[in-house]
């Protein structure tokens, strides 16, 4: 009971416009228990709003008439089997992790083969940018096995093939600051290759064997004049070395030596 | 399965897991059920119907390919509703002048709702008045007013449909149930 005074008291101070809504939601089903309550006490004391409740719902049997009026409109027979028809012949949905499945499966070889090539890519990176390891002999000249897909240096002078027991050696007729770089690639490898590093007063262990499969790099840092480098081919099959200019060293000049008629 | 069979908003659901696993011939069942509704619902905007039918066949045909993103928040009948009403208003962008065929009544046959010859044609008369009120409606008022009034959507469905919150859609519904009884005060 003292619910419904407090709905009373909370009525009376309804104006008509919170009415006129509170009856169109009315008529849309579209009110509480309270809120219907509340709108039939407004109306109780309200003219007003109860004429515009009798237009609205005049209006509303007019609708609810015309709709009838429109329903009962004679629709076309084969309508609906037109549509099924129609229908059909579209592609069948599916939901979206099926479609996702059925879209990329064909492909999965290609999705598997560019997955593989892009961790390989990814490994190759990393180490071509890891630090040069191993064979390295501190201060002066180290190898990595680094195979190369493109080199940014201009070679020079060019190539030279080593035949089986064939050595080269190249000297520097000037000391410098930077890299020396070396190609050696053996595509019928495995060659093994051994270089000396003919300065015995500097280098302790100057003898190194690397095997080469396709090509290796090999770096000489901060070369003096006078430095000599050695490669002999102890392998059965040729192979090339090419030297990679250091950047920015104009007119520098790499003369190969050695015993160079077995080239 | 009749013409007549009922569907509950839950077996519609299952009716449209069925169509998602691969069982199209359920589709019809959900078009033997909803398409009258769907044409006469466009045919309220469109008092032709050659373009209500091909309408009504192209909203079916959205709705089909559509399905997988149905996630069952409306019941089927909104949502189909409102791939319906997005086609009308594709159409009427296209063909502007249409919008003037909005509940049309010309070629609507009215039951009789007394003896007295005049009080039937005072009746129509007054639908006619009705009907021209609702089409000088704003745009903003006239669509959820034809969801909500015509077809009997809940104002929640109806502001999913229109993607408005429900609370715009009762203040809408209520503007333009004002607006209709300023119109016809005027006519």
């Amino acid at each position: 009971m003292a619910k419904i005074l407090r709905g009373r008291n909370r009525l009376d101070m309804m104006v008509c416009e919170d009415a006129l809504c509170l009856l169109s939601r009315n008529l849309d089903g579209d009110l509480g228990r309270d809120e219907t309550l509340g709108l039939y006490l407004h109306l109780a004391h309200c003219d007003g709003c109860r004429r515009q409740m009798e237009r609205m719902a005049v209006h509303d049997a007019g609708i609810a008439g015309l709709r009838r009026a429109y329903e009962q409109q004679a629709i076309r027979g084969d309508l609906c089997r037109q549509i099924e028809t129609a229908v059909r012949k579209v592609k069948t949905p599916r939901s979206a992790g099926i479609v996702f499945l059925e879209r990329w499966m064909p492909y999965r070889a290609h999705a598997l083969a560019a997955l593989t090539g892009f961790l390989a890519a990814v490994l190759i990176a990393a180490i071509a940018g890891m630090p040069p390891r191993g064979d390295t002999i501190p201060g002066r000249f180290y190898f990595n096995e680094v195979i190369l897909q493109e080199i940014g240096y201009q070679s020079w002078p060019r190539p030279v093939v080593l035949a089986p027991g064939g050595t080269i050696g190249i000297a520097f007729n000037r000391s410098f600051e930077g890299y020396c770089h070396m190609k050696m690639a053996a595509p019928d490898g495995p060659v093994c290759l051994e270089i000396l590093h003919d300065d015995p007063d500097i280098v302790a262990d100057p003898v190194h064997s690397l095997t080469i499969h396709r090509a290796h790099y090999a770096s000489l840092r901060n070369p003096r004049r006078n430095d000599r480098i050695v490669f002999t081919n102890k392998g059965d099959e040729s192979l090339t070395i090419s030297i990679q200019q250091p950047d920015g060293k104009d007119g520098f000049k790499i003369t190969p030596r050695g015993d160079d008629t077995k080239i | 399965m009749t013409k007549s069979e009922f569907l509950s908003p839950e077996t519609e659901k299952q009716i449209i897991k069925k169509v998602l696993a691969g069982d199209t011939d359920q589709f019809c069942r959900l078009v033997r059920y909803h398409h009258k509704k769907i044409y006469f619902f466009i045919l309220h905007y469109l008092s032709e119907a050659v373009v209500a039918e091909d309408l009504t066949q192209e909203t079916f045909l959205d709705a089909y390919q559509s399905l997988p993103r149905f996630r069952g928040e409306v019941r089927f009948i909104s949502w189909l509703t409102g791939i319906a009403l997005n086609k009308v208003r594709n159409y009427l962008s296209r063909a502007p002048e249409k919008r003037f065929d909005i509940l049309c009544i010309d070629h609507l046959i009215f039951p009789s709702v007394g003896e007295d010859p005049l009080e039937n044609v005072q009746h129509i008369e007054f639908i006619d008045k009705l009907a021209k009120a609702i089409r000088g409606l704003p745009e903003e008022l006239q669509t959820p007013f034809m969801l909500v009034c015509f077809e009997g959507m809940p104002y929640a469905e109806a502001a999913h449909t229109l993607n408005v919150a429900e609370g715009t859609v009762k203040s809408r519904i209520f503007r333009a149930r004002k607006q209709i009884m300023k119109i016809l005060d005027d006519l």
